[in-house]
């Protein structure tokens, strides 16, 4: 009785002295009220049922996130947007698909009314196809929407009819044009100009190969610089120096009998002037542009306007993106959206990318190429027993001609090795190499796997072969972030015997490989026969 | 004798699973289960995406459809956990 009466009487002087404050009733033990500052214990960030501070320290939370969670109240009552996901068709956009089909439906009847042998293939046909004339597949979106602002007549220039007659759609659409020419010259010859360059640009954007080769720039370098007048001229003293020799074989002829030596000098040199006339060095040059070709067109693509689509939709895709895109037996890395799309242009590649083009260089050109996770193992120095496996699985030997090795250095570079066994010379090709950088920091590695490798076959150590590094010629890139073009493509190259990378890979070739690899990837394969 | 046999007739398998960091975490698998079992596993274990992850058995990729018994796996043998490698310039 007395503490209650105690109580009371000093809740009541409490409340005559000041403000409010809470009855002593009211808190309960443990309960926190923000007057007091209690600071929570650090160590005990996973609170348990059964602890007592735990519902404090969750009212203090729930107190000072107040405010926030007001905020996410009201925020609430905004109404959430719900993501939808269209699916991406190999027609570009849906706006253009309407306006082709719109245009159609017009156009197709129009021509029909003019030509009677595209009419009955129409009717005979339930399901038209409708395709774009190159003039009309080179225009960008300028001409889209120069479409919109014309009228049905003149929207004719631009659309075709059928896939058998195209070549009478061409036919019908020069004679327009060279009406038009007739009748306003300037403005249809300008338009003209303008498909033109756009259709240059074009090329160059995506189809530009480098006309340079190497092997190929000795020969005609030679030719060039060699007037036709030089090499009659050249012609002239071979002759003489036949007669000559002839003259003095026939004495010597004439003094010892038959000499066979000279006689087979003779032939040699006859051989040599009959090559040397013009006409059949000709015939010799071209054999060897030829066979250069070949090579080339092993290594290159011409891109077909479908076969870039294919590749812009897995670059362009943005839902999905950890789904595969193909799956082929001989490729253990997944080919996902996301892994091919780091081949689009400012990305980096991956190491996904990477081993499974090598996957594909290896399967064309039997070369031995390790992976990506080799080299790591050697910069961390681990256990020679697990080196030596990898290695004998791989093929790899001190013995006999060589094998490359793809780098990823700091994370944040790509680079490959050589190491030749004939000359005895491990290469290092780097794209960004310069004076300043230290490569032998990154290939020692190699010498001492060398030196290993023979040791272990019992090799006494005088009889050690040495090797050299070398700082290999490449192409260098212009730019923060197409490294690994580089090396793939160089890899591909030296493996298929290609000297001289440096005129094989340039900056102006980088889209271009670029989309090449992630085609390559798509059909599974490096060779791909040409049109 | 009696040890080999034990050995041949046992169908699980004691792997090691280490990371770049050296954490070293150990796993008893069936010889037949694959190995997608033992990914996710360790994804949920080391707290990492899966896609950013590559196993390795001697340098050479482990596929989620792998068995210990297609790479011929004794016990005891190490399984690399790789991070993705990325590069572009310095």
């Amino acid at each position: 009785m007395k503490s209650k009466f105690l109580d009371t009487l000093f809740d009541n002087i409490l409340n005559w002295l000041g403000p409010k404050k809470r009855k002593r009733d009211d808190i309960s033990i443990g309960e926190y009220d923000g007057e007091y500052p209690r600071i929570p214990d650090p160590s005990k960030k996973v609170f348990k049922s059964s602890d007592q501070f735990s519902s404090s320290n969750d009212q203090k939370l729930a107190n000072n996130n107040n405010n926030s969670s007001s905020a996410n109240q009201s925020s609430d009552d905004v109404p959430q947007i719900i993501h939808s996901v269209i699916p991406i068709k190999n027609n570009t956009s849906p706006r253009k698909e309407a306006q082709y089909q719109q245009i159609n439906k017009k156009d197709i009847i129009d021509h029909n009314k003019e030509n009677s042998n595209t009419k009955v293939k129409l009717q005979n046909q339930p399901n038209p196809k409708v395709i774009v004339l190159n003039e009309c597949n080179g225009n960008s979106k300028k001409n889209e929407f120069q479409l919109n602002g014309k009228k049905e007549a003149q929207l004719q220039e631009f659309i075709v009819i059928e896939e058998d007659g195209i070549e009478q759609a061409k036919q019908n659409h020069n004679q327009d044009k060279q009406l038009q020419l007739a009748r306003r010259p300037s403005s249809a010859q300008y338009q003209i100009e303008q498909d033109r360059k756009q259709r240059e640009n074009l090329d160059l954007e995506i189809i530009q190969l480098p006309k340079e080769f190497m092997e190929f720039k000795e020969i005609t370098d030679e030719w060039i610089s060699n007037d036709f007048g030089l090499l009659e001229q050249k012609m002239a003293k071979l002759d003489l120096q036949t007669q000559q020799i002839k003259q003095k074989t026939e004495e010597g002829r004439k003094k010892n009998g038959n000499n066979n030596q000279v006689d087979s000098d003779i032939i040699f040199i006859k051989q040599y002037h009959k090559k040397s006339k013009v006409g059949e060095l000709l015939e010799e040059f071209n054999q060897i542009y030829d066979l250069k070709t070949k090579k080339m067109k092993k290594l290159f693509w011409r891109f077909e306007e479908k076969q870039l689509k294919e590749v812009q939709d897995v670059f362009e895709r943005s839902f999905n993106l950890n789904q595969d895109v193909v799956t082929h037996q001989h490729i253990l890395e997944r080919l996902t959206f996301s892994n091919l799309q780091t081949l689009r242009q400012p990305n980096w590649l991956n190491d996904e990318v990477i081993n499974a083009y090598i996957r594909l260089i290896v399967q064309s050109t039997n070369a031995v190429i390790l992976n990506t996770f080799f080299y790591p193992e050697l910069v961390k120095n681990s256990a020679w027993n697990k080196i030596k496996r990898i290695a004998t699985k791989n093929k790899v030997t001190y013995k006999s001609g060589n094998f490359f090795v793809p780098m990823n250095i700091n994370g944040t570079h790509w680079s490959f090795v050589e190491v030749n066994n004939e000359t005895n010379k491990i290469i290092y090709y780097d794209s960004l190499a310069t004076d300043d950088r230290d490569y032998f920091n990154y290939t020692k590695y190699f010498v001492d796997l060398m030196q290993n490798l023979q040791k272990d076959d019992g090799i006494a150590q005088e009889n050690i072969k040495k090797y050299e590094l070398i700082n290999g010629e490449t192409g260098f890139q212009q730019n923060g972030y197409d490294c690994g073009v580089f090396m793939l493509k160089g890899i591909h190259y030296r493996s298929s015997g290609i000297n001289g990378l440096r005129l094989w890979i340039e900056q102006t070739d980088t889209q271009y490989y670029r989309y090449l690899i992630a085609f390559q990837l798509i059909q599974g394969k490096v060779e791909i026969c040409q049109n | 004798m009696t040890d080999q046999n034990a050995n041949a007739n046992s169908e699980y398998l004691n792997l090691k699973v280490k990371s770049q960091e050296g954490e070293e975490i150990f796993f008893k698998i069936k010889k037949t289960t694959q190995f997608k079992k033992l990914m996710d596993a360790y994804c949920q274990r080391a707290q990492v995406n899966a896609h950013n992850v590559r196993f390795l058995f001697d340098g050479d990729r482990i596929l989620e459809s792998h068995t210990p018994a297609d790479l011929k796996m004794e016990s005891g043998d190490e399984i690399d956990v790789v991070v993705e490698q990325v590069g572009g310039s310095f």
